[in-house]
Parts: structure tokens; sequence; C-alpha cells
């Protein structure tokens, strides 16, 4: 039975010559995923080669010894080295220090917490924000596609009124409401040539990012891409950008556009929607059916064991497996 | 200065400590050396100096003048340090991990007095290029890369860059890190993986040595 070593300990023993050939299999893929690893490995295949003996060590080695013995005795020939004034000791932490270290600790994990519940509720409003995106999206279609039927269909002087609510059709050209009063068809979202003309204001990057995050919720997907596209080349070094790409890369999945998914994914520098990033690479990438998914997931569960994509990432790897 | 700190609460069981004792043939010549007795201090400076200086010499680069003065700097840090060592890693392992620090320091210091000590470490002999097995252009990557993460040490917070010049320079596993610095596993991968974010981000201002990557090995 194999060992299921990770990357790091992968790295290593491949430098001592000691891996198995699926262990050299699964490096060989690591490395391919991740140019810090292939960094690592070559780094250290150069430190190897330079911790090799040199002519003339072996001098350099007796110098050394004599020299550091000379030291010793030149400060005091009695003592152990330990008495050694000059030389750092080890610490060990008195009473107090370990009363400030439980403090300092306590409040580390204070914050620790107050932060993950934090990140935890923003992910979980975050996910009901796109929930219910999606769901307008889906029901302004459906209103934009009732509407195209009943303007194909030749209007009878004393047919009985379509079933489709009456506000659809005005509604998905102008009015934001909805008419009908029927909560089984809420009015259609505003979409439309009347957001569009927005695209062409001089706006700043948290304008323009809140202007695509509404059209987005709003489940105007070509509008809220064109935005996120618009803030990553105008403001290419704004945090906004950065979190755009992640938010466009999703949208492009949606879209049905896995390669430029893929891209802005892969375009998303480090921060707090990493984990994010790499999710989407995995998504794109399985849409693309490129057999790079199965690296991504392993180091989505590597680096995140766990976050909540960890188990779905699971279950892709065995899917995979398979 | 350079404080070996050890915590007790690490959680290195007393067996694992008899067990490494045990294994590690230099331990009782370390017990009497720090306890004064100076055939076993000369006895351990044989033992452990020609890996102290190739440690060294990986930190600071193959051609840095001042490897010599810096090992035996470690040496000393080493002997000095012994009383409080208990045998939680081989004391080679122990070796190992006060060379870096020290090396780390002294490339430290040097970068801020800017004496350009640094530059050393820097050049790459031509000759020693052609004369490698792996081909100049391989070695020329592995040298960009080596670089890179020397760089990197100098800027990374010392827990974290401790636990990357263990690992990629002192070739040391997950387990070997947290036994010879004390700390739990699950810390030692969350101090790599911070580590390798730092150095992903480094990678991407340098395009040069990024291609050069992707290259075939």
């Amino acid at each position: 039975m194999s060992r299921q070593l990770p990357a790091e300990d992968l790295l290593v023993l491949a430098r001592k010559r000691q891996l198995s050939e699926e262990e050299e299999r699964r490096l060989a893929i690591a490395r391919q995923s991740s140019r810090e690893l292939e960094c690592l490995y070559r780094a250290g295949l150069a430190f190897d080669a330079e911790a090799g003996l040199q002519a003339g060590d072996e001098a350099r080695v007796s110098r050394l010894v004599e020299r550091t013995l000379q030291r010793i005795e030149q400060s005091d020939p009695r003592a152990p080295p330990a008495a050694h004034g000059a030389l750092p000791k080890a610490s060990r932490p008195s009473g107090a220090a370990l009363v400030a270290r439980y403090f300092a600790v306590s409040l580390g994990v204070g914050i620790f917490l107050c932060v993950t519940l934090a990140s935890a509720w923003e992910f979980v409003e975050k996910r009901a924000a796109r929930q219910r995106a999606e769901q307008q999206a889906q029901q302004a279609q459906m209103a934009r596609t009732a509407a195209r039927h009943r303007l194909q269909k030749p209007a009878a002087p004393n047919a009985a009124p379509p079933p489709l609510p009456p506000a659809a059709p005005a509604a998905t050209q102008s009015a934001p409401t909805g008419a009908s009063g029927d909560p089984a068809h809420p009015a259609p979202v505003p979409v439309g040539p009347a957001r569009k003309p927005t695209v062409d204001e001089p706006l700043t990057s948290s304008e323009l990012f809140a202007r695509a995050n509404q059209a987005r919720r709003d489940g105007d997907i070509e509008q809220a891409i064109t935005l996120y596209e618009r803030l990553e080349q105008t403001y290419p070094n704004s945090v906004e950008a950065e979190d755009a790409k992640i938010l466009r890369g999703n949208l492009l999945l949606m879209q049905r556009s896995p390669r430029a998914a893929l891209r802005e994914f892969e375009g998303y520098r480090l921060g707090a929607l990493s984990l994010e990033a790499v999710w989407g690479r995995a998504q794109a990438l399985r849409k693309l059916e490129s057999p790079e998914e199965r690296a991504v997931l392993l180091e989505l569960v590597r680096d995140y064991p766990h976050s909540p994509y960890a188990e779905a990432a699971k279950k892709r790897l065995r899917e995979l497996a398979r | 200065m350079i404080r070996l700190i050890y915590n007790r609460d690490a959680g290195v069981s007393e067996r694992e400590r008899d067990r490494a004792r045990h294994s590690d043939e230099l331990a009782d010549i370390a017990h009497a050396a720090a306890a004064g007795d100076r055939a076993a201090i000369h006895a351990l400076l044989v033992a452990l100096a020609p890996h102290l200086l190739r440690t060294v010499r990986s930190m600071l680069g193959r051609n840095n003048p001042d490897a010599e003065d810096v090992a035996q700097e470690a040496a000393l840090v080493v002997l000095g340090a012994l009383p409080s060592f208990r045998g939680e890693s081989t004391v080679q392992r122990f070796a190992t991990r006060t060379a870096v620090l020290v090396a780390m320091n002294a490339r430290r210091k040097r970068a801020a007095s800017k004496r350009g000590g640094d530059q050393a470490a820097l050049s790459t002999d031509p000759d020693e290029l052609v004369a490698q097995p792996d081909g100049p252009e391989e070695r020329l990557v592995q040298a960009q890369a080596a670089e890179a993460v020397r760089a990197l040490l100098l800027t990374l917070p010392s827990a974290q860059a401790e636990a990357l010049a263990l690992h990629c320079v002192g070739g040391c596993t997950l387990a070997e890190i947290a036994s010879a610095t004390n700390a739990p596993i699950q810390t030692v991968k969350s101090r790599l993986r911070l580590a390798r974010q730092a150095l992903r981000l480094r990678l991407e201002g340098k395009p040069a040595l990024l291609e050069l990557l992707e290259g075939e090995p």
C-alpha cells in the first residue's frame, strides 16, 4: 500500500531519490499544477548541490573545529560551553510569562473566532444573494420568453386574455414592479436598454463594483459581466478588481464560457477569495474536461481541508478515481 | 541575537524523546559536552562541523566568503544551547536548525547593513554551471530558484522562514521540522503553506524565472 505523503514530503524524498513510481507520478502532477512547488523543488536541488563537498573542505572543517575550541578556551577554560557568556541560551518561560502567553493566546483565539464567524456569515449571505439572483434571472428569462410568445401570436379581437400576468411584457421594458400583484408571478427585474447607458459613465472602482453587483443580483448577467470587465480594465490594481475576477468567473461559468472563466480564476492573486478561486478553477476545468481538474481538487483539499468546498472536492475526486 | 526557544507544551512525549535519544549516536556525546567534558566537545565539533559548514553554505550561497565564520558562530551557538537541548530531535537536526537560524540572521544583518555581502551568493560561476551533470541551463534555473528562496527567507516572518529553510535547504520532512522546532505538525504545515503563498507572489514579479520554471526540467 502506497504512503499518502503531502507534497512537501514528496519533494524532500524526491531529492533523496526515495519515491515509488506512484509517488513520482503524484509529485509530477503537483509540480505541474503549482509553480512555487516547482521552484522549491529546483531550489532544493541547487541547495543539495551546494551542500556537496568542495576542494579544501577538509582543511576548512579542521580550521573550524580548532577556532571554535580556541574561542571556548579564551573565554573561560574551566567553564562548560553552557556558561559561556557570549552564547545565547535556550530560554524557558517564567510563571508571569506563561500567564501573559495564556492571555495572548486566548485573545488570539477570540479574534480568530470572531473573524471566522464573520467570514462564515459573509459567505452564507453571498450564497443566499447568489441564489436570489439566479432565481430572479430565471424568472426574468421566463417572463421574456412568455412575452416573445405573446408577440408572435396574432391578436384576436375577441380572444380571451393570455394566461400570462398582464404586467409581464411591460415590466421587461420599463416598469420595475409588477402590476399584477400575483405572488405566484412576481414582477420581472428591470433589464434591457434602460440600464445600459450607465456603462459609459465615469465611475470610481467602488461605484463600478456596486453597480456590477447590483446587476448580478438583478439577474442581468450580461450587464454584470460587462461592468466587472470594465472595472478590471479601468482599475486593474484595485481591491474590487481582484474580487471582480472571482465574481465574473462565476458568471462566465454560468454562461458556459469555462475557458474565459478559468482565465479569471487563474488571474486572481492572493486574497480573501483564494479558496473560491481554486474551487472556480476546478469547476472550469471540469467543464473543459481537463485532466488538470484532479490536481486542482487535490490542491484545494490539501490547502483548505476544513473549507465548505473540501467535501465536494473529495466527492469529485472519488468520481474521477472510478 | 538568536534565541532558541523551547516550548514545553508542544507535545513531544517522553517515549518519543527516549526513542530519538537511543537512535541518535551523538546523543551521549552531546550530553557529556553539555556537562563540560572537553573531549566530548571536541568529538561533537568534529562530527558536526562538516554538517554545519554545508548547511551554512547552502543558506548563504556556495561562494560566500563568510560561510566559515558563520559556521563557527553556529557551532558556538549549538554548544551554548546544549544544556537546554532535551532530545526532541536528533543532535544533527538540532544543529541543522541552529545553523539555519544563525545563517538567516547573518544574511539579514548583511542585507540591512548593505555591505554587499550577499552579492557572493548571487554570483554564479559559469564554469561551475557548465560542469554540472544536469546541464548549464537546468543548473541556471536551479540557481535562480535557490536565490529566489534565499531572498524570500529574508522577508518572511521568522517562524515561516525557519520552516521553509529547514524544508528546502535542510531537506527535512514535515515530521522532522515539527520535531526540530518542537511545534505541532499542523502548525508546520500552515507555516509552509503561508511561505509558499509568499513565494507564489514573489514569483509573479519574476516572469523570466517563471518562464524558465515552466520549461522542461
